[in-house]
């Protein structure tokens, strides 16, 4: 008890240092809690990051139809067999937290009859009509319908038009007075009356249904075969897609937010787990049936890996009553998928689907880049790969910066607690050493010496952990929100129209709630810091000196010289010293070494991405396009020319291809060979009567579409898969699609068929309207190139500029129409510098972002995730290697004073001896800052030539930081000299050895 | 007549924490080519006496004059460069110079380097009966009492006509600690130096032709050995 008063009264008797060091240790409590609490709130957001977003990877295959959603491509079954092991090993990889595939189901729903035009086969119907007689100056015949087997309408009572060029055949018997049977599709044209396009129909089981037959209520076989074909259009026209899932919530277009629930909830966990006959509707379809929450609705779902639609179709329906707990709001693009429970694993293997949507990956968010590595050879194979992470690269960025500084301010705070806890230990025991041997003469015991200092350390280190943790926990509002600034400053980037923005949906504010006992945690480790440095200085301060020196004395070995140096120069003494103090001089010169080459590394390090950086901004060619509101690349897109033409006349792109669909037309033969030879063609046989423009334009549907675009290749049709085949005529190219010619580019196939050879002229008949009026005239192509697809185009492409030609009246629509608006638009960023000044422009010409939520207008995306991430990575690393220097400098400086602080000290003898000797300061002075200074100099040298014999580059950055450095160093060792010479020589010379 | 001269010197430390009168009025004076002792108990202010009139420290009241002038007047290091040589008890040699650097040191402060002093080196070291082998090695590797003998030449090199001795012999055997009381005895005796020895050792003011008593920061006696 007597040993700890002691040491408080000990510590107490010096109230100045007592008062410092307290001081001191209160700060470093202050700095250590909020570093505690900086470490420990930057790793709890992460946390709540990573439960708050949540990564998902769609898995995709790039069809020749991609990305139509009802049909169903042998080329996908063909390519997941093919990679079935490589697609099963992805499911299971590690960073794989869930595999959902896309249910291939649909759900026949009682009392549900669809309306829109996203089922199977919209204008699909099967009708009995009564022909009353033809019109044989229309050439039509007119009809009434007697009875809807099957349309999406029902029409029964409707006059319909029936045109003979309309029939399958043609040729076929004309139709006589009486009742038939029709297949095919019919259309609301111009006038009020349905019109009607034959078309023989097949049934899932191969059987044919012809385009009409006789009706005979003798014969029911014939009309049982339309009638099994109206219910095959009944049901799959009808159902829903059904789709089965373990998580609601992370299913693509929850997870995006492209549907919110508009009344009800999502799934309760004891739903998934126990499968349980619920389900998730869409508003349009609980509008259609007048459904709510809580109602039940019967569903006969049938599922199937081959084509849905096809043979699934005629399998028989689960069926079960399945009660409605939320409705989602509408959404055009999901107007009746019902979303299901599923309790186990929908399945851990990727299966054929109709449509193109494979299924989606839940993936560990903070190990996304290792499974697109896995991913990436799959894309090969024609898969595609989409990552939505819902904004969780944007939010933790500035975090990884955040936790790489609170690792090394929590690193240097505990650094410079014990650096200060060692020096209190130094003054207050290594100084007290003898007051503890005498305790022990006097036959104190070591424990009653240790109390001793343990107590006085105490006095210092509980205030002042106390007073820290607690003035910490004040400040930790202040601290938060510096941070929360910090973390949101991602949000102030400008990405207006990126890439990067599309699964960017929300936000996670920084406001951590920080346990006391973090605050508790850092007072406690101060105090523990103390009491520990305490015993081990204490132990060693009741070591036996005189033994430990006679050991030291032996180990010595004492320098001998040969001879004695002739030197001579005011500088004699620092170069023998120099010569002779080896250990100084090795630790000087290797210190400085180290420091030259670590400059060294890290110019290189800066300058190598530096260069990278300038390569990456230099050789990346930024694209963009216009989009559908979700930044898919489509086809289709309404660009209006008054938004694009202002875009695209600023001097920012280095290229652009815009493409405009004018019309069908059809093919009406060669008028002029290649070699020049004209070929007298027939006038077109245009339609007469009535119903001419009607039919003219209702047969013109299925002819070969007529494409405006400045590049076949970049055209929509090759968006997703590149043309198998693309020839030009010599002396054309792509480059020609620019010009204002009569030119074409053909679909081989076509060209086959028709006996096209390139540079053939062809003659088309077109039809449009000019301001309502029908236009009806003919074209002369001139053919320069021919293509093949993957998939069954027809498309006929022509330069962008013909348009801008001395047109014929006719054209004068087309022109219009070329101002008015065009389908699709890609562009080319000129330099990635223009980026912000890109973003400006296309926010002046009034585009939308893509994933704003805004339906309206079209939206443009700029294809910049990738360099942006690239670009963002490197400017971290500069920025990592700059603030490096910084922290490499305030080391090398606390280094450096240290170093020469402790080198002036220890010559502090030395240093009295030199003036009781009555050498002049100014020389005893530049006798040792010269030597400090030589010797720094040296190992600076020696690293710049090392760091040149290991192969590395010097920069000028480099010479002007080792400069620096030098100049520090050098001004540092003088003002230790200085304070070294400032002491009384007499104290030094008096103080036993 | 004197040729250092303590006039009524009173010489206190101030700490942070305390205040003490060490010397309180000492006055004394020493001539050339004698020998002096300063004997007296520990802290009773001989080591600072000394320390004043080696121009280490200033007297904080009173003065000493050194040749009539004050040192509070003079050039402190050129005092100690030219007219101070203190022999210390623990030696004080530079350590990273060998034993003839050591002693050529002080002639290079004053300007006298090159082979006149490396002479003047080696006919000092014969004159403190070291052998001429010593001259390159350093002193780690020397005795105690060769060290001294070092330190020795290194102040006749200084040659300044003061010679002054805090303890010299503290740490030497008696062998050792007679021989060198001899040779600052010839010094005196013989060169003329005025040597002034602080001393616990009875044996060694025995020897001293004038020996002043001190006690309590006072000189309580002064006594002509001879």
């Amino acid at each position: 008890m007597s040993a700890s008063k002691n040491g408080v009264k000990a510590t107490l008797r010096t109230p100045g240092k007592t008062l410092l060091f307290t001081a001191i240790l209160l700060l470093l409590s202050i700095l250590l809690s909020v570093a505690f609490s900086v470490f420990a709130a930057v790793r709890s957001y992460l946390r709540d990051c990573n439960d708050y977003f949540h990564t998902i990877v769609t898995l995709e295959y790039l069809g020749k139809d991609y990305p139509a959603q009802t049909v169903y491509d042998p080329a996908l079954a063909g390519a997941v067999r093919a990679n079935q092991s490589r697609l099963d090993a992805l499911c299971r990889a590690p960073q794989v937290l869930s595999f959902e595939p896309a249910s291939n189901g649909a759900a026949s729903v009682e009392g549900l009859h669809r309306k829109d035009r996203l089922s199977y086969d919209p204008d699909g119907a099967v009708l009995r009509l009564y022909v009353m007689g033809l019109d044989e100056a229309t050439n039509s015949y007119s009809a009434v319908i007697d009875k809807t087997y099957y349309a999406r309408e029902d029409h029964t009572g409707k006059m319909l038009m029936l045109r003979t060029e309309d029939m399958d055949d043609p040729d076929a018997e004309p139709l006589e007075s009486g009742t038939y049977l029709f297949c095919g599709h019919f259309f609301q044209g111009q006038s009020s009356y349905l019109w009607y396009l034959g078309a023989s129909m097949e049934l899932p089981d191969g059987t044919e249904v012809p385009g009409r037959t006789r009706w005979n209520r003798e014969d029911p076989a014939s009309e049982a075969l339309y009638a099994r074909l109206a219910a095959y259009l009944d049901r799959v026209n009808n159902c829903c897609p059904v789709q089965y899932t373990a998580a609601l919530e992370d299913q693509l277009p929850f997870h995006q937010q492209q549907l919110t629930l508009e009344q009800g909830r999502l799934f309760l966990p004891e739903e998934y787990e126990q499968n349980a006959r619920v389900c998730v509707i869409s508003a349009r379809q609980a509008s259609l049936m007048e459904l709510s929450c809580g109602d039940t609705l019967q569903l006969g779902i049938r599922q199937t890996p081959e084509d849905l639609y096809g043979t699934a179709a005629e399998t028989d329906p689960v069926t079960a009553d399945y009660t409605v707990v939320g409705i989602y709001a509408r959404n055009d693009d999901y107007p009746y998928t019902i979303f299901l429970p599923s309790g186990e694993a929908p399945g851990s293997t990727v299966q054929p689907v109709n449509g193109y949507r494979l299924g989606q990956f839940r993936i560990q968010n903070d190990r996304l880049s290792e499974f697109l590595e896995q991913a990436e050879p799959l894309e090969s194979s024609g898969f595609r790969f989409t990552v939505y992470d819902q904004g969780y690269a944007e939010a933790i960025e500035p975090m990884e910066d955040l936790l790489l500084i609170s690792d090394l301010f929590l690193l240097i705070c505990i650094a410079m607690t014990i650096a200060a806890l060692c020096l209190q230990c130094h003054l207050f025991i290594t100084r007290q050493r003898e007051a503890a041997q005498t305790m022990r003469m006097l036959g104190s015991g070591r424990g009653h010496v240790i109390r001793y200092f343990l107590s006085a350390a105490a006095v210092l280190a509980l205030p002042a952990a106390v007073l820290g943790c607690l003035v910490g926990r004040r400040l930790e509002r202040v601290v938060f929100r510096l941070l929360g600034r910090l973390t949101a400053s991602h949000l102030n980037q400008d990405l207006r129209f990126s890439s990067s923005r599309l699964s960017l949906i929300r936000t996670l504010a920084f406001a951590p709630k920080i346990s006391p006992w973090v605050y508790a945690a850092a007072g406690a480790f101060l105090l523990l810091a103390a009491l520990l440095l305490t015993l081990l200085f204490s132990l060693s301060a009741l070591r036996d000196r005189a033994k430990k020196r006679t050991r030291r004395a032996r180990r010595q070995t004492v320098p001998r010289a040969r001879r004695s140096s002739h030197l001579r120069g005011r500088l004699k003494y620092a170069l023998l010293s120099i010569r002779r103090s080896y250990a100084r001089t090795g630790a000087v010169v290797l210190l400085s070494l180290v420091i030259a080459l670590f400059f060294g590394y890290l110019t290189h390090s800066q300058q190598s991405y530096e260069n990278q950086l300038a390569a990456v901004r230099e050789s990346t060619r930024l694209s963009g396009h216009a989009s559908d509101a979700a930044g898919q690349r489509l086809d289709g897109i309404l660009v209006s020319s008054r938004e694009a033409k202002r875009f695209l006349d600023s001097d920012l792109l280095d290229s652009y291809n815009l493409t405009n669909t004018i019309c069908n037309i059809r093919f009406l033969g060669v008028s002029q060979k290649a070699d020049g030879t004209e070929i007298p063609l027939p006038p077109p046989r245009i339609p007469g009567g009535a119903f001419a423009i009607e039919t003219l334009f209702g047969q013109m549907l299925y002819e070969p579409q007529w494409v405006q675009t400045s590049s076949v290749a970049g055209s929509p049709l090759f968006y997703y898969t590149k043309p198998t085949e693309l020839r030009w005529l010599p002396g054309y190219g792509e480059d020609s699609m620019a010009e204002a010619a009569w030119y074409c580019v053909m679909p081989i196939p076509l060209m086959e068929a028709e006996g096209i050879e390139l540079g053939d002229t062809c003659r088309f008949l077109f039809a449009t309207y000019d301001y309502g009026r029908a236009v009806i005239d003919t074209v002369d192509l001139r053919v320069i190139g021919a293509y093949s697809a993957a998939t069954d185009s027809n498309t006929i492409f022509s330069p962008i500029g013909f348009t801008h030609l001395q047109t014929p009246q006719a054209f004068r629509g087309f022109v219009d129409l070329q101002d008015g608006s065009y389908d699709s638009m890609l562009f080319t960023l000129r330099s990635t510098d223009d980026l912000p000044a890109l973003r400006a422009e296309l926010a002046e010409a009034g585009f939308n972002y893509a994933g704003s939520g805004q339906r309206l207008g079209t939206c443009v995306v700029i294809d910049d995730e990738i360099f942006l991430n690239t670009t963002k990575s490197m400017e971290r690393q500069i920025k990592y290697v700059s603030t490096l220097y910084i922290c490499l400098y305030v080391v090398a400086g606390i280094l450096g004073l240290a170093l020469s602080w402790l080198l002036t000290v220890s010559r502090k003898r030395e240093l009295a001896l030199m003036r009781a000797l009555g050498t002049q300061p100014g020389r005893i002075a530049a006798n040792f800052h010269f030597e400090q200074t030589v010797l720094c100099a040296l190992g600076l040298l020696l690293g710049m030539l090392l760091w040149r014999l290991i192969g590395g580059t010097i920069h000028r950055t480099q010479l002007l930081l080792t400069g620096a450095f030098f100049l520090i160093w050098s001004v540092t060792a003088l003002l230790c000299v200085l304070a070294g010479l400032h002491k009384q020589a007499y104290n030094d010379l008096t103080e036993p050895e | 007549m004197a040729i250092l001269e303590v006039k009524n010197v009173r010489f206190r430390y101030d700490s942070k924490y305390q205040s003490v009168e060490v010397l309180k009025g000492i006055s004394c004076a020493f001539e050339a080519g004698k020998f002096y002792a300063l004997i007296g108990k520990s802290g009773s202010g001989k080591s600072t006496l000394l320390s004043l009139m080696a121009g280490l420290l200033l007297p904080t009241e009173g003065e000493i004059c050194f040749q009539g002038k004050s040192t509070g007047s003079l050039d402190l290091n050129r005092y100690r460069r030219e007219n101070a040589a203190v022999i210390y008890q623990s030696y004080r040699l530079l350590p990273l110079l060998t034993v003839e650097e050591n002693i050529t040191y002080p002639m290079e402060l004053r300007g006298k380097g090159g082979r006149a002093a490396r002479q003047r080196a080696a006919e000092l070291l014969r004159r403190v009966d070291l052998p001429d082998t010593v001259r390159n090695r350093f002193p780690g590797m020397l005795s105690g009492g060769e060290q001294q003998r070092v330190a020795i030449a290194r102040a006749i090199s200084m040659e300044s006509k003061l010679l002054l001795g805090d303890e010299p012999t503290g740490n030497l055997d008696a062998e050792n600690s007679e021989r060198i009381i001899d040779l600052l005895l010839k010094l005196a005796h013989e060169d003329g130096y005025c040597v002034i020895v602080v001393t616990h050792d009875l044996e060694i003011a025995a020897k001293a032709d004038f020996v002043y008593r001190m006690r309590d920061g006072l000189l309580t006696d002064e006594t002509a050995a001879h």
